[in-house]
């Protein structure tokens, strides 16, 4: 089944599923709305055989960013849409492997005590990159039963990709 | 032995520290095993003793600077890292590269790939008791780098790949030394066979061991040999080609229990077939139409690519390496994400050694093939 | 013997042959310095050139360096490689568990100062910061060849160690290292 017709599958039942106006390029990119993104992956996973998770990622688009995006608006198709609206971005890159279709899903989540649902036991490949993201950007995976930092060390103020991180000086500075 | 002894004795439980520094971890992994006797009952791998920062980091630099940090991701396979960060920006910033230079990102690849699989091999070899295959090992792979050194200077971390091409065409005389190692090499596989894949004490440690069935491979999203090893076929050379793989003829050797042993063999066989797109490599760069043009062609030194996000991923040595980018239209990306294959790898120790015995952890553990620099960046 | 009175001169041959004196300071440096076992510990990029330098080609091995892999048995630590601050406490606890005399070869530009990680949160700029630092060898990563010539000038530093100054213990510590935490 082609990607579009997977799209329109879940478009009837998931209100607030779009395309979205920023596309990873080359891979068809949906906007899913932050609560819905749990049982759209556990349709994908069932029903359409998506059946491995390659990548979770977040990215950081505070208020005060997107200030060089609005210069560079001369390519509004790709322009990403989430500059500036003080959000997260996150973003799932699932495939199908028997079909070799790939579809890329970004949420929205706002920047203040940002937490959305874990896909941890539909794909527990989720499990270390949840707990990467909630390492790094400090966003709050629901039901994710080992939620703990995973790269930095216990010791860490603060969450380092987070666009308006400030680096504590250490005692190993 | 009564109940109350069996009981007695099933409540001692012990807890075992496994790394940072071990000779078996293959870097500074900690692995926290609780173990009951010889049996781990719990195992929770403990990672971020190499955490660099590098996401971070690729936010300060410009593109063409933020290359060699990619060197240094998975370090014993940097070609792979470079191409998938150059396929990244180039398809962020839509340059275009020349045919020739394809060619001879592929012909490094597989030779680096081939490199890297030796150093897996021989340091599997230590794990399991044998040190000579480490020998025979780094003996091929001086070659390769030998090879590697001429071509671009550097022997281990190259930044051979760039964003638009390759740095520098193949050196004089460097085409009959690469067909005299590959002809060198193909036997010495035979060798590896007889010394090795066949030893019968070696076979009884890995054989039937570490077992991954093709479900959790999925799930746990692995990928590379160790995926395809429980029998998924799954390379990204051939489902998503990428560079002119589309072009070449290969097998992807796929295994179907998931030991470790089918995870070293499937390695073991890439080798050959990396060996055989090299040599179809340099045959294509051989003829006219390829001749020798500007490397790099049209890419300028400070790149700025519109605002926009892109993903590329490449069957690096250890499987499925992609690279996230996000620009905002500046000279450096807003925003780079890697999807490291010994990330997701690593992970699934805390699954699949639990209930196996104390001595196979270190058998499971090397058979996984994880480059800690990839897994906490 | 022959080989020992050629190349050593410090050692005064009797009349007869069957017998040489020499200080105890140039026996035990000797000792040493012509067995000097590293750590089995690698960190980063460096340690797969460590590794290179221990197999085939280098064969570092004809030096006496031998890699153990427990620090109770190792006399010098390469450390070879980013050190991140998560690593820092173990490699303090590991260099600790190092028998005295010890040394230290700061393996690559990570090592050193930091390398191309200057910037990052992450990571410890410079091993020197945590442990003290007998030779500094500079590269990203250094070749084998640059670590032998490290271990050949750490070689040169043990000759010239005196036993009575420092009761057995290395220069660096006893004269004002860092303080270890």
């Amino acid at each position: 089944m082609p990607a579009e017709e997977i799209f329109l599958n879940l478009q009837a039942s998931f209100a607030g599923l779009v395309k979205s106006e920023a596309q990873v390029k080359g891979y068809p990119t949906w906007t899913v709305p932050a609560q819905a993104l749990r049982p759209v992956c556990d349709r994908l996973r069932t029903k359409f055989s998506f059946d491995y998770l390659d990548m979770v990622t977040a990215v950081d688009w505070p208020a005060s960013a997107g200030a060089v995006t609005q210069v560079a608006a001369s390519a509004p198709a790709a322009a990403p849409t989430a500059a500036g609206r003080d959000v997260f971005e996150l973003v799932y890159l699932i495939s199908a492997l028997s079909s070799g279709i790939r579809v890329c899903l970004r949420c929205e989540i706002p920047r203040k005590e940002p937490s959305i649902h874990s896909l941890y036991g539909i794909y527990m490949a989720a499990d270390w990159q949840e707990r990467e993201v909630y390492d790094l950007f400090g966003i709050n995976f629901e039901g994710h039963p080992n939620l703990k930092r995973v790269l930095t060390p216990e010791t860490q103020q603060g969450h380092p990709l987070r666009k308006d991180y400030v680096h504590v000086p250490d005692s190993y500075d | 032995m009564t109940d109350k002894t069996s009981a007695a004795l099933k409540a001692d439980q012990m807890f075992i520290n496994f790394g940072p520094q071990h000779p078996s971890t293959h870097g500074v992994l900690r692995i926290a095993l609780t173990v009951e006797g010889e049996v781990v009952v719990k195992a929770a791998p403990d990672v971020g003793y190499l955490h660099r920062g590098m996401e971070k980091l690729f936010e300060a630099r410009t593109y063409s600077q933020a290359l060699i940090l990619t060197d240094r991701l998975d370090y014993i396979s940097a070609m792979h890292n470079n191409l998938a960060y150059c396929l990244a920006v180039e398809r962020l910033a839509g340059v275009q590269v020349p045919l020739r230079a394809e060619y001879l990102r592929v012909l490094t690849a597989e030779l680096n790939r081939i490199a890297s699989h030796l150093v897996f091999f021989g340091t599997f070899a230590v794990d399991m008791g044998a040190f000579t295959p480490f020998l025979y090992a780094f003996r091929e792979r001086e070659m390769i780098l030998d090879l590697f050194e001429m071509l671009c200077g550097g022997r281990l971390l190259y930044s051979y790949v760039r964003v638009g091409g390759v740095s520098a065409d193949l050196p004089a005389g460097w085409t009959e030394k690469c067909r005299e190692f590959i002809a060198f090499f193909k036997p010495r596989l035979k060798d590896y066979d007889t010394l090795l894949s066949t030893n019968p004490i070696f076979k009884s440690r890995t054989d039937g061991v570490g077992l991954i069935s093709a479900a959790q491979a999925l799930s746990w999203g692995l990928s590379g040999p160790n995926l395809r090893a429980s029998g998924p076929d799954y390379d990204v050379r051939k489902a998503e080609p990428y560079c002119v793989y589309d072009k070449l003829n290969f097998k992807v050797p796929v295994a179907r229990t998931g030991s470790c042993w089918d995870r070293y063999y499937c390695r073991m066989l890439e080798m050959g077939q990396s060996a055989e797109i090299a040599l179809q490599c340099l045959d294509a760069l051989a003829a006219p139409e390829l001749a020798p043009e500007i490397m790099t062609k049209g890419v300028p030194k400070m790149l700025k690519p519109a605002a926009g996000q892109a993903y590329a991923h490449v069957e690096a040595s250890r499987g499925d390496l992609g690279f996230y980018a996000v620009s905002d239209g500046s000279l450096s990306p807003y925003r780079m994400h890697v999807r490291g294959p010994s990330f997701l790898n690593v992970a699934i120790l805390q699954e699949i050694l639990t209930g196996c015995k104390i001595a196979d952890v270190v058998a499971i553990l090397g058979s996984l093939d994880i480059v800690l620099g990839e897994v906490d960046r | 013997m022959g080989i020992v009175l050629d190349n050593l001169p410090k050692i005064e041959a009797l009349p007869g042959g069957s017998i040489a004196l020499a200080t105890s300071d140039f026996l035990i440096n000797w000792s040493r310095n012509s067995s000097m076992w590293p750590l089995t510990f690698g960190l980063a990029c460096c340690a797969i050139e460590m590794m290179a330098a221990y197999a085939s080609r280098f064969d570092f091995e004809r030096m006496g360096v031998f890699p153990r892999p427990t620090p109770r048995q190792a006399d010098v630590m390469f450390v070879a490689g980013t050190v991140a601050k998560k690593m820092a406490d173990p490699i303090i606890r590991i260099y600790k568990q190092m028998p005295e005399p010890k040394f230290v070869i700061a393996m690559g530009g990570c090592a050193n100062c930091g390398g191309p990680f200057y910037d990052s949160y992450a990571v410890v700029k410079g091993v020197d910061k945590i442990i003290p630092v007998d030779v500094y060898l500079p590269g990203c990563p250094p070749r084998p060849e640059a670590l032998m010539y490290a271990v050949i000038k750490l070689q040169e530093k043990i000759r010239k160690m005196k036993v009575k100054n420092y009761h057995g213990a290395t220069a660096l510590q006893e004269t004002g290292a860092r303080k270890l935490s």
